[in-house]
């Protein structure tokens, strides 16, 4: 092969700059490792790059070469990928159960009112005192009875109320249960099949307990994140996924950690990803990751 | 001549250093690359604290994705920028795309104006808008209305003035 002619083609000025495709890219990394004089020519091209930015500008001030340094050794990767989907399934989200049956018992009817007998006699003295009796006496105890029967008829109303409340409230667990379980069973499908790829990811410095864990399906590309352990967010800020390949990171969404059901968050589909990481930014999320922020990483 | 003649240390030793994960390397890559990709960046964003942040996110990308990195094959200085190049891109992104023959605004505030002056308009301008605003030669072609060989021939001839700079 000519390698003058195919410096002088112009390729590898396009492959310093960036300008080519990446099965180009790979062509022209090919031929610089087959011809010496290729990898001399891109050499030279990088140093009139290199010396173009080198002396353009002051570069950036003296205290950030520390503050970078210290940022990365901080954030250095100890996490781990496990690519089986098996463990997966003890992360099943399990309904919550927000009741305790209660039994209710309603008071049985009282006895208010005796069995009065009325015995009848001959003399007069027996029935003045039977009159005086039903015109005094009687009244008086009807009126002690009906205040009793007032009085329970308001408790009975009372308890009723509160039996209505009790079966609402037990109708709206029974649905949240329902929903839980939907939402469970449609984990655990999506957690069998086997193109599932699992991804920890673990806490940095910024928070070192935080743990997540992303499945990742390799056939559609589509993204599930389980926030297992993530701090919640102050009201000004939000967590944001993102997805690292070959110098390129792309958001994959925001969340909240305020994931009350712990349910598992669709987040965009992406097809090719070699660290994945999560970053606490500005509400409404960032164009790059904030590193100073950086939350949790996958190993690559 | 190239890019290691002009460093305290080569780039076979910062990438096996890189490679094996020793945080020496750190200072060393910073001291080597840090200025250029610097200014690279900032010529795109035109903002220190961003230029900074993408800085930061370039070297801890390089650090946690060096496996990537095909030693045999790879060029340093060329992976470094282009991972810089297209986080830069991607925070500008979002804002307005202008794509027009406009003044080089940043490249005519730079310190070294003497040796800028030695590239002519064009080619000032086809950089600039390829290397520093994200477009693809294509895309200048048709905004120029010329052909793509015509920009790629341009282009290299740019490339090869910055080399003859001095």
């Amino acid at each position: 092969m000519d390698t003058e002619i195919y410096i002088s083609s112009g390729i590898l000025e396009l492959y310093c700059a960036g300008a080519l495709s990446e099965a180009e890219m790979r062509e022209v990394e090919r031929m610089a490792s087959q011809f010496a004089a290729v990898k001399k020519e891109i050499q030279a091209i990088e140093l009139a790059l290199w010396s173009f930015n080198e002396h353009i500008f002051a570069g950036p001030h003296d205290q950030l070469k520390t503050e970078l340094i210290a940022g990365i050794k901080l954030n250095s990767s100890n996490t781990i990928i496990e690519k089986t989907h098996e463990a997966a399934l003890n992360n099943a989200v399990e309904p919550e159960v927000n009741t305790v049956e209660t039994p209710i018992v309603l008071p049985a009817a009282k006895e208010i009112i005796p069995e009065q007998t009325i015995q009848s006699t001959g003399s007069k003295k027996k029935k003045i005192s039977i009159g005086i009796f039903l015109v005094i006496i009687l009244p008086i105890i009807l009126a002690f009875g009906a205040f009793g029967l007032w009085n329970n008829w308001d408790a009975l109303l009372q308890e009723l109320t509160a039996a209505k409340k009790l079966a609402a409230n037990a109708e709206k667990s029974r649905a949240q249960i329902d929903s839980n379980l939907k939402a469970t069973s449609q984990t655990l499908d999506t957690l069998r099949n086997p193109d599932l790829i699992k991804i920890t990811l673990s806490g940095m410095k910024f928070s070192p307990a935080a743990k997540a864990v992303i499945y990742w399906n390799k056939n559609t590309n589509q993204i599930l994140l389980d926030p297992v352990l993530i701090p919640l967010e102050d009201k000004d800020h939000c967590y944001q996924l993102w997805a690292m390949n070959k110098g390129e990171t792309l958001s994959l969404g925001t969340f909240s950690a305020t994931n009350k059901n712990k349910q598992m968050l669709p987040m965009k589909a992406v097809d090719k990803a070699s660290v994945f990481i999560i970053s606490l930014e500005p509400k409404n999320g960032s164009a790059i990751p904030n590193i100073a922020q950086l939350c949790l990483m996958s190993k690559e | 001549m190239n890019i290691q003649t002009q460093q305290a240390v080569s780039d076979t030793e910062l990438i096996y250093l890189l490679k094996i994960k020793d945080v020496t390397a750190l200072p060393l890559l910073y001291d080597a690359y840090a200025k250029s990709i610097y200014n690279l960046i900032y010529q795109i964003v035109s903002d220190e604290n961003e230029t900074e942040k993408i800085l930061e996110f370039t070297f801890f990308h390089c650090w946690n994705s060096f496996y990537l990195f095909d030693a045999n094959k790879g060029f340093l200085f060329t992976w470094l920028s282009l991972n810089a190049r297209n986080t830069a891109l991607q925070h500008k992104k979002g804002k307005t795309k202008e794509l027009s023959l406009r003044p080089i605004v940043t490249l005519a505030n730079a310190s070294n104006k003497t040796v800028l002056a030695q590239l002519n308009t064009n080619h000032r301008q086809l950089l600039e808008l390829f290397y520093y605003s994200g477009f693809s030669l294509m895309e200048i072609a048709e905004q120029q209305q010329l052909a793509y060989a015509t920009i790629k021939t341009d282009f290299r001839a740019a490339l090869l003035a910055l080399r003859n700079l001095k």
